[in-house]
């Protein structure tokens, strides 16, 4: 009897597994089930919520019989940080254009690494940047703006 | 002959100047990001599709398969140098290739291994283009029970092959399976889990589910490693291997062929899995079992060839029935369908032009490696010492540009960064996912074959038991799922997969 099996990678599996089926099964009851001679939209994803309740308990269940170790500590910082970096250079690319959301994405990410020197941030930004719009614009011929109008 | 007229019209696509140009720059790019510690095929070949959408459907598959055993030599050359596998068909050349490297050897593993590759590449074109044709042919006769069944055994033994726990396995396919029903359904019209996003009704993007799970997962599960410095390299002082080498080599590489080009055909299997069955054989039949461990050239030439011979064995499956036996080939699936091409059995017949040319592209791609890598070695050398904060946003740049470049829009970058945060959780969770993106890519389908066999046999579910194939199918994945239930099954399949720590 494992009692933080919360915390095991198979736990939280387990857990993610049945909370996910539920959802699925919840989310798919608003569907048409139709009839087995002909399916409604529902009844796919109603097998398939269903099923993996089944399957996220049988883990969550072993992993309370089992004595694994707990999961490594989640990463946080690297975890928003690169998350952002990549949402922010989305957001800007074509509403602020290439090269402002390619520098924009390696300063933001820079900033999950542990040893990076500004200088060799600011380069590897201009490198990149000189490197996208030469494969995916001159090389490419994406329409991707450069700037801002 | 049927064969070679066949192989004839290949080769008249392939060796086109054009497409040997996409092959070659395939070939080159896919090494280059494959030598990168931690860069797998998965990861390259979702990275560099992009690059590929402007191309014609041809010469694109053509440049993908490039990249893809560009990918896996790189990864090769790097488990050698470094002792860093990027994959998990590599770990087993890391064993013995790093000892070689160790005492001085470093150029003869490399050699042993591009030559074991070719040779193993060379075998295998043929073997590819024998039978598929002949599996499509059968193919031809399948009703969508069969097919429904044919998709079942596909992900049983996608997550039997899985690493670790079977459930868990099990449960990623279901939730692949619960992603790629997400959008317009297509027999009623019906919006699912769109959640009134507009975007998400022509469903989530494939790219978008690769790219989140196998590059920025592992990105944001590498870039705080405070250990990150930059590997220690050996020299490369002689590249060709001794006499005594190729006497070890030739024959383990031979078997290496035989047992990867049938391990690729099976649903499941590939490079993976080929490389491992290889290594315990040549331990096995070897007169010397001690070297194995301490630098063994059969260890290398064995294992290599396999698993080239099994990466191209696993475009059978994928060409010929539509069905992707592992996580590589379900991307491959997806690119072909991005340009439009539907895989299945009627692509022989209907685009005989890109089916053979994409054969024989094997073959060329295979020789191209070989003329490329020995003496480009020293330039992949200076690739895995680039350390890794130069490396990540060189990759992200790379993946926000190539999500946008899909439907031209920025969507994409936004789910794919959601599939990071969510792969990085799998990853924590010790999830493997690769057969989420088997049931992804095979999910529409799998529903839809589902449907038309129960419209047909008007609701009545024993169909899929009373049509014969369709019932030979079901008893196969019942029978891969009881080997894994049965305690000596089990045993054994824990040992296989204990060496990949």
């Amino acid at each position: 009897m494992n009692e933080k099996f919360y915390r095991t990678p198979d736990g939280q599996s387990g857990i993610f597994f049945t909370l996910f089926g539920a959802f699925v099964t919840w989310q798919s009851l608003g569907y048409p089930l139709g009839k087995l001679s002909q399916m409604g939209p529902g009844m796919f994803p109603l097998g398939l919520g269903s099923l993996l309740v089944i399957v996220g308990l049988i883990v969550t269940f072993n992993a309370i019989r089992s004595s694994q170790e707990e999961a490594e500590p989640f990463e946080w910082r690297s975890a928003v940080i690169i998350t952002v970096a990549i949402i922010a250079s989305g957001l800007l690319l074509l509403t602020a254009g290439l090269f402002v959301s390619i520098p924009v994405l390696v300063l933001i990410s820079s900033l999950a690494g542990r040893k990076n020197r500004i200088a060799s941030v600011i380069l590897s930004a201009i490198g990149l940047t000189l490197m996208a719009w030469l494969i995916f614009l001159v090389g490419l011929d994406m329409r991707i703006p450069l700037f801002w109008n | 002959m049927d064969l070679f007229s066949n192989l004839l019209i290949g080769f008249e696509t392939s060796l086109q100047p054009a497409n040997l140009l996409y092959c070659f720059i395939g070939v080159v790019v896919g090494t280059a990001i494959g030598v990168l510690p931690g860069l797998g095929p998965l990861a390259t070949i979702s990275m560099l599709l992009p690059l590929t959408y402007s191309l014609d459907p041809v010469a694109a598959l053509i440049m993908l398969s490039g990249i893809y055993y560009g990918a896996q030599y790189g990864g090769s050359t790097t488990a050698i140098l470094v002792n860093l596998p990027g994959e998990a068909s590599s770990v087993v050349t890391a064993i013995d290739g790093h000892k070689m490297a160790n005492a001085g050897r470093a150029g003869a593993a490399l050699a042993i291994a591009a030559l074991a590759s070719v040779f193993a590449g060379t075998i295998s074109t043929f073997f590819v283009a024998g039978f598929s044709p002949l599996l499509a042919k059968v193919a031809l006769s399948f009703g969508p029970a069969e097919y429904f069944s044919l998709m079942v055994v596909g992900l049983v033994a996608a997550v039997i092959l899985a690493h670790g726990s079977l459930m868990k396995a099990i449960g990623m396919v279901l939730v692949g399976l619960v992603i790629g029903s997400v959008g317009i359904d297509n027999n009623s019209g019906a919006y699912r889990f769109t959640f009134g996003s507009l975007e998400l009704s022509t469903g989530i993007e494939f790219v978008s589910v690769a790219m989140g799970l196998f590059a920025f997962a592992d990105i944001i599960a590498n870039v705080g490693d405070k250990t990150s410095n930059a590997p220690i390299i050996h020299k490369i002082s002689r590249l060709w291997p001794s006499r005594q080498d190729f006497r070890d080599a030739t024959p383990a590489a031979a078997r290496g062929t035989v047992l990867g080009s049938i391990l690729g055909i099976l649903p499941g299997g590939g490079a993976a899995l080929a490389s491992f069955s290889a290594y315990t054989l040549e331990k096995k039949v070897s007169r010397h079992p001690e070297r194995f461990g301490n630098g063994a050239v059969e260890g290398v030439a064995g294992p290599e060839a396999a698993n080239n011979a099994a990466a191209q064995t696993s475009f059978i499956p994928m060409l010929t029935l539509g069905i992707p036996s592992n996580g590589t080939m379900a991307l491959m699936m997806g690119a072909m369908m991005i340009h439009n091409i539907a895989p299945g059995p009627q692509v022989i017949t209907q685009q005989p032009v890109l089916f053979w040319g994409l054969i024989t592209s094997m073959f060329v791609g295979n020789v191209m490696l070989v003329l490329l890598n020995l003496p480009l070695v020293g330039i992949w050398v200076k690739l895995i010492s680039i350390p890794y904060r130069f490396l990540y946003p060189a990759i992200l740049m790379f993946c926000v540009i190539g999500l946008y470049s899909i439907q031209n829009q920025t969507f994409e970058i936004m789910t794919a960064a959601v599939f990071g945060l969510v792969g990085y959780l799998f990853m924590r969770m010790k999830c493997e996912p690769a057969p989420l993106l088997l049931g992804f890519i095979l999910g529409p389908m799998l529903e839809s074959n589902l449907k038309r066999a129960m419209l047909l046999a008007k609701g009545d579910a024993t169909t899929f038991f009373t049509r014969p194939v369709s019932a030979i199918m079901l008893l196969i994945a019942l029978g891969l799922l009881l080997t894994v239930v049965l305690p000596q099954f089990r045993k054994k399949r824990e040992e296989v997969f204990a060496e990949d720590a």
